[in-house]
């Protein structure tokens, strides 16, 4: 047997209807792995894609070389049609790619500690043991392991043992299996498992705890000499992430201002205190929703890379060498992650590095698949890339809250509209908070450099939403000039509009 | 202001003065101006430094003391008459005019005479807890000044702020700068506690003569934010000359045991700040002289002629005889003496060696009673390690004895800072002798002894170092010599080993008196076998005071004082 996978008794309604609509569908389980356990808290399903939503990704050769199954295929462009007859009917009509591609965008809504667990298929029951769709059911799992664990670029530990929920169309029965992914043969992999649907969903206390933290990111890299220079934006940019990352995972964490040992319970039952001298502190409101942590993540500063590579070469440190260039990568990142009832001090620390490394790669990913083209920096003075800012989304009826991204010139609308594409969730504007992190302004952009080497911002105007992202460029113009002054009239109705809200409360 | 108010100002504070301090100002000859060092509280100022003009080492002297350390008024060494100094409010003065010391404070209106006392060496470090911490920063930057000063201004304003934390190694106590303590732990229950409790050792030694300490790991907090500004990415692909470099740092500071734990973390962070305004002197050095190669480490002293800690920096791979000017320099500033090495990176103080389990104890005559000659008593200056029979895995029971001594006099030249080389083995001995000709090359893994003269000549050949020799033909014949081994204690200070009949020994002090002429021996015997137990060496007197008779009458001495070589 596998591990147990729990989930909400809403989530097993939610799954009959779809059986008893009689249309396949398949889509992608979130939830949390425990030690023993798989706790389902979501179900979305996969839609079917529009053009922009599945423009090719980034071909990044330095990542773990997706297998040419799993990539689009480009001939394919011509995607089902949500009205159509095109959406897959059967297991072996479902397009690889637009699974993989459902589950790289949706991973990025989910707060650490969360992930994609697997899929859910509602099929006829032939249709689900016919050998090629079990190969094609792995085959699927094995991309949505490889795309949601290379964003986290080694910090955690990814559960391989992947669920596969199926529906029957016919009998409305929700069977379950678990494949792990580690073993190669799929005999041996493949497991009977056993679903709990309980109210709360997680076994016994079904809410989450909360960790909350902030994180100024601060990252300096000096591009060495004998470096290819035809290096793509993002590859550039994963060089400088993939030390970091290492280093995240070294990082002290602390949790509400201590240092509990990785074994303890990040939330111990409180044990009925005996009548005693001390104070007594007023017992918890049981029906919190769930209870914040405040996490803090504290680095010894040390060097991401030895001085023999800083700035490429085969001396140490204390020489003057040359360098093609150099990127800087600042800012303050607004982190959330989400652990279950029972959780370790040391799963909550998992569920953090998870947030932070994924947060600052997704982010990334996103902004390099926006650009039509990549600037020719190396003809014009330093660029300011603006990666889109994180905005938390609460409601939609889930025991967590998730996250989205808005680039320059999207609003809190858009992350409503990427939650109903994405993950089937109605969500209403006034839950999405969009002030934990904000846009850099102007002069602070400027600043990021050398004091006397302004980078005046240019170039691009804000596409908005997939039409590409913030990008500023040295080297003024007159053109410059109109979009700062663009910017900061921005600024100011946004500074305008936040008195007036506030002001109304 | 009533002249009522300037007596009750002086009266209220009290001046005391580092007893090396006191000590090397009184052998100043040359005259010079500078300013006094130390620590003001509110009732008493601690002078433990000057700094001359004498010296020039290229950046603020001041950045080679350690926290808090601070200017408290001036110094002058003069011949002759000298003028009142004028000072400011609380400022001291000290006046060597080769005379007498004289010192003054500064009052409302003008400088008036203050009496001083002497803070003993053990006084100074009972005072006190060494914090040490270790941190590595990347400190690369554009190839210019500017940009070296850009990079040092931003990284001293994160080391300022709140960001930066400390926690004591080994704990779960997380101390925060300008805030106190972040995460409370062990040694540590409530946050009122003195700085004292994070000592663990309780039972320390009173009598050393550095404090006890405790040590740091920095540590910058990510989740000090100080906007919500959404990351954004800066590329500069010009290309461009960089200077990579790399602060390997360590900051001594010294925290007064009766303070208050929460404002530790603001004196750390001050530590580190003056370190890295001392590397930003290197950075700029190393732009210019490419023979300043490598990564910066700083090197931490406490000379017993200083008394306190002294922070150099050096960069890695550069030749010792290549900073010896820059040395000069800092000697001169700090008013040490030209002669000796006390900056060098040998200098490096390796603090607990008991803690170092498998390592040779060292000054293991410290705690002995006293002899009882009642003369003048000399003991070996600085730091020397007990070798002896066994050690290192190595059996040289009844042979190895000269070998030994040879090696304790060796470790001293090692601690003194004169030689980074190791302590040299049997086998090294042998060959050095073998290579000058001395020896034929089967000596080379034998059991054969060696005398005084070999060890003098192994000295000479692989360290430099020059011996004088005294030969007397029976053991009483020893005491004809108390005056010249007193002086011998006096001015150079090394271990003297002495080779007789069969067995050799290493003379570490004497205690004779000029009137009677009776003279003892302070002894550290080679021949024990036994583990590194302190007290078992010093109570079956593996270490100790002998008399006359300790030497044989009938049997041949021959003894080798190593000669300080003169250098910095």
């Amino acid at each position: 047997m596998g591990r147990l996978i729990l989930g909400d008794e809403i989530l097993q309604d939610k799954l009959t209807a779809l059986a008893k609509a009689g249309r396949f569908q398949i889509g992608l389980l979130i939830g949390q792995n425990t030690a023993d356990t798989h706790i389902i808290v979501h179900l979305a399903p996969t839609p079917v894609p529009d053009e922009g939503d599945l423009s090719s990704e980034d071909e990044d050769p330095t990542l773990p070389d997706p297998t040419s199954a799993t990539r689009p295929d480009p001939t394919s462009a011509t995607r089902p049609d949500p009205t159509s007859s095109k959406y897959p009917d059967s297991i072996p009509k479902v397009v690889d790619a637009t699974v993989t591609e459902h589950a790289r965008q949706a991973v990025r809504m989910l707060p650490g500690g969360l992930n994609l667990l697997g899929v859910y298929i509602v099929t006829t029951p032939t249709d689900f043991t016919a050998p090629p769709s079990q190969a094609k059911i792995r085959g699927v799992l094995s991309s949505i392991h490889r795309t949601t664990t290379r964003v986290l670029l080694e910090s955690c530990d990814v559960c391989t043992e992947k669920v596969v929920i199926h529906v029957c169309s016919q009998t409305f029965k929700i069977t379950c299996k678990t494949e792990d992914l580690s073993t190669t043969t799929s005999e041996a992999s493949s497991k009977v498992s056993e679903v709990k649907f309980t109210r709360g969903g997680s076994g016994g206390d079904s809410t989450f705890k909360q960790l909350s933290y902030c994180y100024n990111i601060n990252l300096n890299f000096w591009l060495p000499k004998e470096q290819q220079s035809a290096q793509s934006l993002y590859r550039t940019l994963l060089t400088l992430l993939r030390p970091w990352a290492k280093s995240v995972k070294e990082s002290l964490i602390l949790i509400d201002s201590a240092l509990p040992d990785d074994s303890d319970t990040l939330d111990p039952p409180r044990s009925k205190t005996k009548g005693g001298g001390g104070p007594q502190t007023p017992a918890p409101t049981s029906s919190a929703p769930h209870k914040v942590f405040t996490a803090e993540i504290l680095d010894a500063c040390t060097p991401l890379v030895p001085p023999s590579a800083v700035g490429g070469g085969a001396e140490g440190a204390g020489c003057v060498r040359e360098s093609m260039g150099c990127v800087k990568l600042t800012g303050s990142l607004a982190g959330l992650a989400f652990v279950h009832s029972k959780a370790t001090v040391g799963e909550s620390r998992g569920a953090v590095i998870m947030d932070l490394v994924r947060s600052v790669v997704g982010r990334w990913e996103m902004h390099c698949d926006s650009l039509v083209e990549e600037p020719l920096t190396h003809l014009q003075g330093p660029i300011i890339h603006e990666p889109p800012r994180r905005v938390f989304i609460d409601g939609g009826g889930l025991p967590v809250s998730l996250c989205d991204y808005l680039f320059p010139g999207d609003t809190p609308t858009d992350a409503c509209q990427s939650a109903k594409e994405l993950l089937g969730l109605r969500i209403q504007q006034q839950h999405v908070d969009d002030t934990l992190e904000t846009l850099a302004d102007a002069s602070d952009v400027e600043n990021i450099g050398e004091p006397g080497e302004p980078c005046e911002p240019l170039v691009n105007p804000g596409l908005g939403r997939r039409g590409g992202g913030g990008v500023r460029a040295g080297g003024g113009s007159i053109g410059g000039v109109t979009v700062t002054h663009l910017l900061a009239l921005l600024a100011i109705l946004t500074v305008m509009i936040a008195i007036g809200v506030s002001y109304f409360k | 202001m009533s002249p009522r108010n300037v007596n009750k100002f002086n009266m209220d504070t009290r001046l005391s003065i580092l007893s090396q301090l006191a000590q090397r100002v009184r052998g100043e000859q040359e005259s010079s101006n500078g300013s006094v060092y130390g620590t003001r509280t509110r009732r008493k100022v601690l002078a433990v430094a000057v700094i001359t003009d004498a010296g020039n080492p290229g950046h603020d002297a001041s950045l080679l003391l350690p926290v808090p350390l601070v200017r408290v008024g001036s110094f002058m060494v003069c011949k002759g008459d000298h003028t009142t100094p004028t000072l400011e409010e609380g400022e001291v003065a000290i006046v060597w005019d080769q005379l007498e010391l004289h010192t003054y404070i500064g009052g409302p209106q003008d400088a008036t005479p203050i009496r001083y006392t002497i803070t003993t060496e053990e006084e100074f470090s009972n005072t006190f807890l060494l914090a040490k911490v270790s941190f590595s920063l990347d400190i690369s930057a554009k190839d210019s000044t500017s940009s070296i000063r850009n990079l040092v201004q931003s990284l001293t304003e994160q080391l300022e702020s709140s960001a930066a934390c400390f926690r004591l190694l080994y704990s779960k106590l997380v101390l925060q700068n300008n805030k106190g303590i972040l995460s409370l732990g062990k040694p540590l229950s409530d946050s009122n506690e003195p700085v004292g409790s994070l000592s663990k050792s309780g039972t320390g030694n009173k009598k050393s003569s550095t404090p006890p300490m405790a040590s740091f790991q920095f540590m910058f907090s990510r989740s000090v934010c100080p906007t919500t500004n959404a990351p954004v990415v800066r590329i500069d692909k010009r290309k461009t000359s960089i200077l990579s470099a790399l602060l390997n740092g360590e900051v001594l500071v010294y925290l007064r045991k009766t303070m208050a734990v929460s404002d530790v973390a603001n004196l750390l962070s001050r530590g580190m700040v003056r370190q890295l305004h001392l590397a930003e002197h290197w950075l700029g050095k190393q732009l210019a002289d490419t023979k300043l190669k490598g990564s910066l480490t700083p090197v931490n002293s406490v000379h017993f002629i200083v008394g306190h800690v002294v922070s150099v920096i050096y960069p890695d791979e550069t030749e010792e005889s290549y900073l010896e000017e820059y040395r000069k320099e800092v000697h001169k500033a700090l008013l040490l003496p030209l002669n000796r090495p006390m900056i060098k990176r040998g200098n490096k103080q390796t603090q607990n060696h008991a803690s170092t389990k498998s390592s040779v104890l060292t000054n293991t005559h410290v705690g002995l009673s006293s002899s009882n000659v009642n003369g003048i008593v000399r003991i070996v200056q600085g730091t020397y390690g007990y070798h002896h029979y066994m050690q290192d895995h190595f059996d040289d029971n009844k042979w190895g004895c000269a070998y030994r001594s040879l090696q304790t006099l060796v470790s001293w030249f090692k601690y003194q800072g004169y030689t980074d080389n190791p302590i040299p083995t049997h086998r090294d001995i042998q060959k050095c002798l073998a290579d000058i000709g001395d020896k034929p090359s089967s000596f080379i893994g034998s059991k054969q002894w060696i005398g005084s003269t070999e060890v003098g000549y192994v000295l000479d050949n692989m360290f430099n170092v020059g011996s004088r020799f005294i030969y007397v033909s029976s053991g009483e014949e020893l005491a004809s010599y108390g005056r010249q081994l007193t002086m011998h204690f006096e001015i150079q200070g090394t271990p003297i080993m002495i080779g007789g009949g069969v067995l050799a020994h290493t003379i570490i002090g004497v205690d004779w008196s000029d009137e009677t002429g009776d003279i003892n021996f302070l002894i550290l015997d080679p021949h024990y076998t036994g583990s590194e137990d302190l007290g078992v060496i010093q109570s079956k007197g593996w270490c100790g005071w002998k008399s006359l008779k300790f030497w044989k009458p009938g049997a041949y001495y021959n003894l080798c004082l190593p000669q300080r070589p003169h250098c910095v």
